[in-house]
This record gives structure tokens, C-alpha cells and sequence, in this order.
């Protein structure tokens, strides 16, 4: 069986890489999972200085569900590179940074300065986290900076651009095409969703930062139509996320498009469900008739499942 | 720090509405330093962290919670014989205390992580106990402390059983009638802050926190509390990975922030 994928110009063992903000930078799970064998780690987003990310209490369960806001805490793209980064290099990890910014020039400043680094195959742009008031959030709704943000990041970079995008949005479709058109060589979707919860005993509410990101098995069928949506309206591959647990969770974003998947909150409840996954995802493929990842990625797009 | 899918030897209710599970951990039950965690899964989407109450000779952990929702009520209904997931041993504990009096302040489900300190220090330094709780059906553990030799002190809110009030009267006549020692202290965050506040800079005092968690290890940055660098400046501690146990020294609390 091939579980081989490729997103672009990054080719993957496989198609399960660690969600950004859920996996740290790698050695936390030390131990528990084993970076290089995962398809790739989407780091925690990084930006040109550090932030100080919202007040706590930052995540609030949620039914089948998890609320965050963590506000985007990073320690800055300098701090990424001394410390952070000789981890992923030494394991040979295949290594997404996302980066984050407040202003266009923010985001250009993160690529270029990681341009320089070896061990880095891909760059990130989150684009969509609710989390933070300014910044990310008007790129994430607006096409016209969201492909604005592109082109100064493509213009910053040699490295593969992937943009995140939100799914608080009313036109997913017109957003994929314009980041597309400005350069994007692949999308990400979806990052989490806003919700909000209230602490009945305190009387208040329940996160910090009040509003916050809801993402697990909750999300899923969200991710699902935001993939096979904007798998349709551009050409450039499509990474899937949002509540995946299980090998054919995987294959259900592969036949909605997407070319490969992120894996983020399941990870906190079993941190060995990346490995479990990719261990099973070989019999899961065969028992639905598909011979590789390549044959099943986009397999229930129209004009296929009519035959 | 692996994960270990550890049988239950035994279930107790110590009070109404509290259990200790006593898991069968002896290569855990060997490296734990008391006030570490354990990160157990439970249905949903998260784990819930539970600190260590002791270690048996037969090479057991124990695990004592109050009920208090969702995740506790089904850790409750475990029987001997079922298995738990649990990630351990998490975070930092107590450090070994310098010779000198000790003094052990725990408040409700915070004193199990201190009766393992009791366990562990109560040998080897002059230990001090002293217990709150809302009413007598929440204190736990008393008996146990009494068998390794200990007599703590109770405080309740409601007064039945032991002193009626919180723990700050007995502690800072401790505090007054040792010149110095150390304390030791988990609980509420608010009895947390009382405790701090009545040792002051002049001793060692380590605090167990509690925040809510996600991961459990460090990487998503859900569990922190405030605290001051190296440089003074305020910088968020991962309850997680830095703690739970901390130095007084490094918090801030709400009216220093
Ligand atoms: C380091 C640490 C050690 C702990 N040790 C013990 C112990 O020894 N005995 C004990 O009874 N309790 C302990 N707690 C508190 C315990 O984790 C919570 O009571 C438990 O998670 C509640 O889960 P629930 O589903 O029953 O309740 P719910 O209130 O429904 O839980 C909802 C969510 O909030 C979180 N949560 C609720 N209360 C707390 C809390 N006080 N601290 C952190 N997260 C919370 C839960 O983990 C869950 O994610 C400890 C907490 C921490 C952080
Ligand atoms: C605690 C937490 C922190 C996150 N931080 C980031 C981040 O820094 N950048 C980002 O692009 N997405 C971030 N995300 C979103 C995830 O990468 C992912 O898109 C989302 O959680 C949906 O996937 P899941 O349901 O598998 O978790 C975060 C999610 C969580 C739960
Ligand atoms: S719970 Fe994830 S960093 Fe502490």
C-alpha cells in the first residue's frame, strides 16, 4: 500500500502531520510520539517578536469538542530558531512553520528571516485564528488582504507557502481563489471555529480571552464541506483539519480533496493517535478499494462516484 | 514521560463523593516524587489531571479525587480489576526539603499530594500537618497521616470537625512558634495565596497549582498561571510542565499582577 502524498512541491511518507498549536515544537511528546514518523509538525504559530497570548483559563471542554484561547503566545521567530528548531532538524522531521503577524510586513518579516534556515520545508500562514482581535482576523475575512498577505509572504520566500484558512468566513470559495492567485501553493483548512462558553459557578465567562476556538470531533463535518469546497474552486493541493481521531476520519478528507491532513486536538486525549492512525490507515484504504493516498484524494468529487 | 495502561488493585471511599484508586504502578510507583501528576483519560475530549496520593508497598499509586463532574464521575465507577490510561509521572514535584521543620498545609482534595509527602519526608524531617476542608464528610486522609506517627491539625469551615475556620490560624501560629522550616502547601487557590502571603520571603515555600489543562506536557500552553522571570518581569509558568509545584517566590498573585 503507498501511503506516499505530496502537498506541492513537499513530498510526505505520509499524510498525517501534527496540527499547529497542539503539538509545541516537538519535544514536548518526547517520548510518546516519534516526530519522524509522522508525515510532518506544524509548529505553534511564530511571529517576528514574542507574544503574550491571552489570560487564562484558555481551554474549556466542550461535548465532543474543545473550546482554547490561547491567544497565540510564541516565543518569536529568534527564540524559534536558537532553541526550538534544532529539535525538529536532529529528528529529521518534515517541518511546517506556521507564522503569524499583525500586519502584512509582520508576516513577510517571519518568512524571510526563516528563509535562511535549513530543516524547514514548508511555511504556514495562519491567516484565521479567532484568538486575537487585531492582525489575523480582518486577512482571514477579507480576499483582498488575505491574497495581499500572500503575495508579500511569496515575495519574502523561497519556501513552499501554505495558507490557513478560517472557516468564520462567508465566502471560503472567493478567499481559496484569492490566495491561489496571489501565489499560494497550497490551503490549509480549517482552523477552528468561534464559540464561546460561560462558567455558571463563577458568572462568567469560561475563557480568559472570552471568546474562543472550538475544534475535535465537533468540527468535523464543518472541515469536511470547507475541503471539498475549496478543493474544487482552485488547483493547488489542499491539506485538510478539523476533527480528525481516526485512519478513516482520514479518508474522508482525502476523498473531499484534500491531499494530505493535520492531526490536532485528538492528540491531547491519546497522544499515540498519529501513529495509530498511520498504522491502520494502510487497511483502511484497502478495505474501501483504494490501492494508495493518491488513488482516494479527491475520489468523491463530482463526475466520480457517478459511475 | 511514557504512558502506562495500569489495572485498578484497589477502589476505596474514603468519604462521600471522594475515591482513591489504588493502580498496580511498580516501575512508577519507584521514580514518583510527591505533588506529580498523573494526566488520565477519561470519555471526551480531554484528560483530567490528578495528582499521586501515595505509593504502597506492594508497589501501588493512588489516585484520590472528589466527584465533581463528568470526568471524575466516570473515573469513580472504575472496579478493581478495570485498567486506566494514564500519562505520568507529570510535572515537578516537591523538592527535598532542606533539615528543619516541615510544615504540610493541604485543603481539601489538595492534601493527597501532601500526604505523599508525608510519606516521603515524614521519616528524615520534624513534619507538621495541617488539614481544611468545608465540613468533616470532605477532609480526607486524616487516618492516614495518623498512622505513619503524624497528628495533623483539622480546620473545617463549618466547624465539624477539628478548628472551625479556615487553615491561616494554625499556620501562622506555626509559623510563629517555628523561628524557621519550610511549608509545603496545595489546595484552593485563594487558601493557595493566604499561605504565601503568611510565610512571606523568609522561607521556603512551595505551592501545588492547579490550572486547566489540555495536554498535559508542556506543548499546547492552556495551564498557565502568572509568574516573574528571572529578570522580574512577568512571564506565564505551564502549570503542566514547570509545575504544579512551584516557589512562592515565582507566582504573582491577582493583586501583585
Ligand atoms: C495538577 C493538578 C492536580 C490535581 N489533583 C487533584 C486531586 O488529587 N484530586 C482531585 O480531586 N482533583 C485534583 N485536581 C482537580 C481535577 O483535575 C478536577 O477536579 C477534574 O479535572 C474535574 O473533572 P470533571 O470532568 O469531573 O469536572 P468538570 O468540572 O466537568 O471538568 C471540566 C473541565 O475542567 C477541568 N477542571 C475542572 N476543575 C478543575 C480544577 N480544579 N483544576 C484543573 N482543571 C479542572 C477538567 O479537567 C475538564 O477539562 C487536580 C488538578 C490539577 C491541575
Ligand atoms: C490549543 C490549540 C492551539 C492552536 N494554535 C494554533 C496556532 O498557533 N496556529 C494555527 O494556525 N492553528 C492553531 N490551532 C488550530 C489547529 O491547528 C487546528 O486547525 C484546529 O484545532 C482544528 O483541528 P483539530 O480539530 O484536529 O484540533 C490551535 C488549536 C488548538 C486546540
Ligand atoms: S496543559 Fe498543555 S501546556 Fe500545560
Amino acid at each position: 500500500m503507498d501511503v506516499r502524498t505530496a502537498v506541492g512541491a513537499v513530498e510526505l511518507a505520509n499524510p498525517v502531520l501534527a496540527a499547529s498549536g497542539t503539538f509545541g515544537f516537538g519535544p514536548e511528546y518526547d517520548g510518546l510520539v516519534e516526530v519522524r514518523r509522522l508525515g510532518g509538525v506544524a509548529v505553534k504559530g511564530i511571529a517576528p517578536e514574542p507574544w503574550r497570548g491571552n489570560a487564562p483559563p484558555r481551554v474549556w471542554e466542550t461535548p465532543s469538542g474543545l473550546l482554547n484561547s490561547i491567544g497565540l503566545q510564541n516565543p518569536g521567530v529568534e527564540a524559534f530558531v536558537a532553541e526550538d528548531l534544532p529539535y525538529l532538524r536532529q529528528q529529521g522531521a518534515t517541518v511546517v512553520v506556521n507564522i503569524i503577524g499583525r500586519t502584512r510586513e509582520e508576516y513577510a518579516a517571519v518568512a524571510r528571516r526563516l528563509d535562511r534556515e535549513a530543516g524547514i520545508h514548508a511555511l504556514e500562514l495562519n491567516i484565521s485564528c479567532p484568538n486575537i482581535k487585531e492582525g489575523g482576523i480582518q486577512f482571514g475575512h477579507d480576499p483582498g488582504a488575505a491574497g495581499a498577505v500572500t503575495a508579500a509572504v511569496k515575495g519574502a520566500t523561497r519556501l513552499p507557502v501554505w495558507v490557513k484558512l478560517s472557516p468564520n468566513t462567508h465566502d471560503l470559495a472567493g478567499m481559496a481563489r484569492a490566495v491561489a492567485d496571489a501565489g499560494a501553493d497550497a490551503i490549509s483548512a480549517i482552523n477552528t471555529l468561534v464559540g464561546m462558553a460561560i462558567n455558571l459557578d463563577e458568572r462568567r465567562p469560561a475563557l480568559g480571552g472570552v471568546t474562543g476556538g472550538l475544534s475535535g470531533p465537533a468540527i468535523r463535518p464543518v472541515a469536511v464541506r470547507a475541503v471539498w469546497e475549496v478543493s474544487q474552486a482552485v488547483d493547488i493541493p489542499v491539506v485538510g483539519i478539523g476533527g480528525i481521531q481516526t485512519a478513516a476520519d482520514v479518508l474522508e478528507f482525502l476523498m473531499a480533496g484534500a491531499s494530505a491532513v493535520m492531526v490536532g486536538t485528538a492528540t491531547f486525549s491519546q497522544p499515540g493517535a498519529m501513529a495509530a492512525i498511520i498504522e491502520a490507515l494502510p487497511g483502511v484504504l484497502a478495505h474501501y478499494g483504494f490501492d494508495s493516498v493518491a488513488a482516494a484524494i479527491g475520489a468523491a468529487h463530482p463526475g466520480r462516484w457517478t459511475t | 514521560m511514557p504512558q502506562f495502561d495500569l489495572p485498578v488493585a484497589e477502589r476505596r471511599v474514603p468519604q462521600p463523593e471522594h475515591v482513591e484508586l489504588l493502580l498496580e504502578a511498580p516501575a512508577l510507583a519507584a521514580t514518583l516524587t510527591p505533588g506529580q501528576f498523573a494526566h488520565v483519560w477519561t470519555p471526551g475530549t480531554l484528560r483530567r489531571p490528578i495528582s499521586f496520593s501515595r505509593t504502597t508497598p506492594e508497589g501501588w499509586v493512588g489516585l484520590l479525587f472528589r466527584v465533581v463532574g463528568p470526568g471524575t464521575a466516570w473515573l469513580a465507577e472504575r472496579r478493581a480489576g478495570d485498567r486506566l490510561d494514564v500519562l505520568a509521572p507529570l510535572g515537578h514535584g516537591f523538592p527535598d526539603p532542606e533539615p528543619g521543620p516541615v510544615l504540610l498545609v493541604g485543603g481539601g482534595v489538595g492534601i493527597p499530594p501532601l500526604f505523599a509527602a508525608a510519606q516521603r519526608w515524614g521519616k528524615t524531617h520534624p513534619v507538621s500537618v495541617i488539614l481544611g476542608a468545608r465540613s468533616a464528610d470532605a477532609l480526607v486522609m486524616a487516618d492516614d497521616f495518623r498512622a505513619l506517627g503524624l497528628h495533623p491539625i483539622l480546620t473545617t469551615d463549618d466547624g465539624s470537625v477539628g478548628e472551625r475556620g479556615r487553615v491561616s490560624g494554625p499556620v501562622a501560629q506555626w509559623l510563629a512558634r517555628q523561628g524557621g522550616g519550610q511549608v509545603m502547601a496545595c489546595g484552593p487557590t485563594p487558601m493557595l495565596a493566604a499561605v504565601a502571603q503568611l510565610v512571606g520571603g523568609g522561607r521556603p515555600c512551595w505551592l501545588a497549582y492547579e490550572q486547566r489543562m489540555g495536554c498535559g506536557v508542556g506543548a499546547c500552553l492552556a495551564c498557565v498561571v502568572p509568574g516573574a522571570g528571572a529578570d522580574g518581569r512577568p512571564e506565564w509558568i505551564r502549570v503542566c510542565h514547570d509545575g504544579p509545584v512551584l516557589s512562592s517566590q515565582r507566582l504573582l498573585w491577582p493583586q501583585d499582577a
